[in-house]
């Protein structure tokens, strides 16, 4: 279990990787950014605040778009979206997927078999049609977004937690654990569960940044709520309001590049606990 | 009902009472869902897969053929690249693990792996299209021209293919190499390794024929499983880049509502994703001849 000294070992292990530790800081910085966003923006997003397409000045800091809102307040507001969008996604398909990959695992027999299967057919559906299909028929916006993410993206951890949790339950202490009486839930919830939460803390991670890249694929698309401006609405507006007519660069770059800068954060910090723990279950 | 077929086809005009019904009969629509599902199963057979809603009155199966070469040209090529690309960059980044290279290529490629296609799509249109002149804006060649060779022709495709193709290899050729290097330091472990250095092999010799061909498996497999992919990403690259595809065929099929072109779509990428599975496991057999089927 988490101890404090298994925090502060962790820790001394974590920070020996320079990209991880650039990641978690490029994380707090955004975070930090976005929950400040009405004292950080200079102006409001939505309105209108300088002429279009204005190339960047002082007054404004990375220009203006094409319906004169200042690119920079969009950017720290949208943020707001696409980041809120990341973490709740990722948080749903984390406990429905562990929950699924967990008593599919211990269970076995039918139930295994039968939530297996219903994975299988999540997991070769090909996503983005499918979701560009949903949203087109239950109507744009960020709510729809996240019902159609959600219900196809738990399968990938629900696999993975599955096989930790198969090896896990073979140990010696599980089987004490039955032989003296202990309960389903309890051995699943204080037996297997921590010792596989490192795995899905590591996916947890990733899974935000699929989310925040699906979040903006989607609005890219126009299936998006034009009226929650994210960063993939903004690339939206650029693409279909003439931004690259008027070479207005500065309303094309910054939101992939915050969209890029975040998702490799969260990128390295996966990566990192992923070999770490990985090698700590190899250990055992 | 705001995804009615009938809507889309008027373009959004308050349609006659005798002109809808016209409509219903003209598309089959009064049938019940199954005697739709039948018929469209038994056209599927005869190559018949209905008249789109939006093209009319073109049928779906010559929509989707104008669309499948396109896609095919672009999404082929880029895959047979990233498969390439991340071959070398895998066997480059797992023969010294914890190297410099190896740490360098590894934070590119998540970084890479980060940033949206579509946003790579467009910094690459915005750069080398609107700004250098190089490629051509949009489209797959350009329209109404007369070339006066073949040659002219193919070169023309080609400058139309680039930056989707490239923007699609860059985006994704990480995949390969992360799976590669990984399976790499794995292998390199192994006792033949060993041997093979104690018989005083060269060094690229052990490298390609000893390391990286008994590590190309897991990267195989990968490329199966990411097959399905390739619909998403044909989505993307085509609506940046205007380019006539499948992909951007089926997103304009959806946002219209031309509910037989998009099941053509769907069937169109099917067949691909079909076939380059039987041709990755026709490559399974050849790297590792203990398969059979």
């Amino acid at each position: 279990m988490l101890k404090k000294s298994n925090l502060i070992e962790f820790w001394r292990v974590y920070k020996q990787r320079k990209t991880a530790v650039f990641g978690l800081v490029i994380v707090a910085v955004f975070v930090v950014a976005v929950i400040l966003a009405p004292y950080l923006a200079p102006y409001d997003p939505y309105l209108r605040v300088g002429a279009r397409f204005e190339a960047p000045s002082l007054e404004h800091l990375l220009g203006t778009n094409d319906i004169g809102n200042d690119v920079l307040s969009e950017l720290l507001y949208g943020g707001r979206i696409s980041l809120m969008f990341g973490f709740v996604a990722a948080s749903i398909i984390v406990m429905s997927g562990s929950v699924i990959g967990l008593v599919s695992g211990f269970l076995g027999g039918v139930v295994d078999e039968i939530l297996m299967r219903i994975t299988d057919i999540v997991l070769t559906l090909p996503r983005l049609p499918l979701m560009i299909l949903m949203a087109a028929f239950l109507g744009p916006g960020i709510g729809t977004m996240l019902f159609v993410y959600c219900v196809v993206g738990w399968g990938t951890l629900a696999r993975q937690v599955r096989s930790q949790v198969l090896s896990v339950k073979e140990s010696t202490f599980v089987e004490a654990s039955k032989a003296m009486g202990g309960g389903n839930i309890h051995i699943m919830a204080s037996h297997i569960l921590p010792n596989i939460i490192g795995i899905i803390i590591a996916n947890a991670v990733m899974e935000v940044m699929f989310a925040i890249l699906t979040e903006a694929g989607l609005s890219f698309l126009g299936l998006g709520d034009p009226t929650h401006k994210s960063w993939g609405v903004m690339l939206y507006f650029a693409q279909r309001q003439g931004a690259f007519i008027q070479q207005a660069w500065w309303v094309i770059f910054p939101p992939g590049m915050a969209i890029a800068l975040i998702g490799s954060a969260f990128n390295f910090i996966g990566a990192a606990l992923n070999d770490l723990f990985a090698l700590k279950l190899g250990k055992r | 009902m705001p995804g009615s077929p009938l809507y889309a086809i008027a373009g959004g005009i308050k349609l006659t009472p005798e002109a809808r019904q016209a409509l219903i009969e003209r598309f089959g629509l009064d049938a019940s869902i199954q005697e739709q599902f039948w018929r469209y199963f038994a056209g599927v057979f005869r190559g018949d897969l209905g008249v789109s809603f939006y093209h009319y009155p073109r049928a779906v199966t010559a929509v989707v053929m104008d669309a499948l070469p396109w896609t095919l040209l672009i999404i082929g090529s880029s895959l047979i690249l990233q498969v390439i690309i991340g071959y070398f960059a895998g066997v480059t980044a797992g023969w010294k693990p914890g190297s410099k290279t190896d740490s360098i290529s590894q934070t590119f490629s998540l970084t890479l792996l980060a940033a949206p296609i579509f946003w790579l799509g467009m910094i690459f249109l915005f750069v080398f299209s609107f700004q250098l002149g190089w490629f051509p804006l949009a489209g797959a060649q350009t329209a109404a021209a007369t070339y006066s060779s073949t040659f002219g022709y193919v070169g023309d495709i080609i400058r139309h293919a680039a930056l989707p193709i490239v923007a699609f290899t860059i985006s994704r050729y990480a995949m390969y190499q992360l799976v590669l290097r990984n399976t790499m330091v794995t292998t390199l472990k192994e006792q033949y390794i060993l041997t093979a250095e104690a018989k005083g092999l060269s060094e690229n010799r052990i490298k390609y024929r000893h390391a990286a061909r008994n590590s190309l498996l897991p990267m195989i497999t990968m490329f199966g499983v990411s097959l399905v992919m390739v619909v998403g990403a044909s989505v993307y690259i085509e609506t940046v880049f205007s380019y006539p595809g499948l992909g951007l065929l089926l997103y304009n099929g959806v946002l219209n509502r031309d509910y037989p072109l998009v099941q053509g779509c769907f069937l169109g990428f099917a067949v691909l994703i079909v076939v380059a599975n039987f041709i990755v496991d026709m490559v399974y057999m050849y790297l590792d001849p203990r398969i059979r089927y």
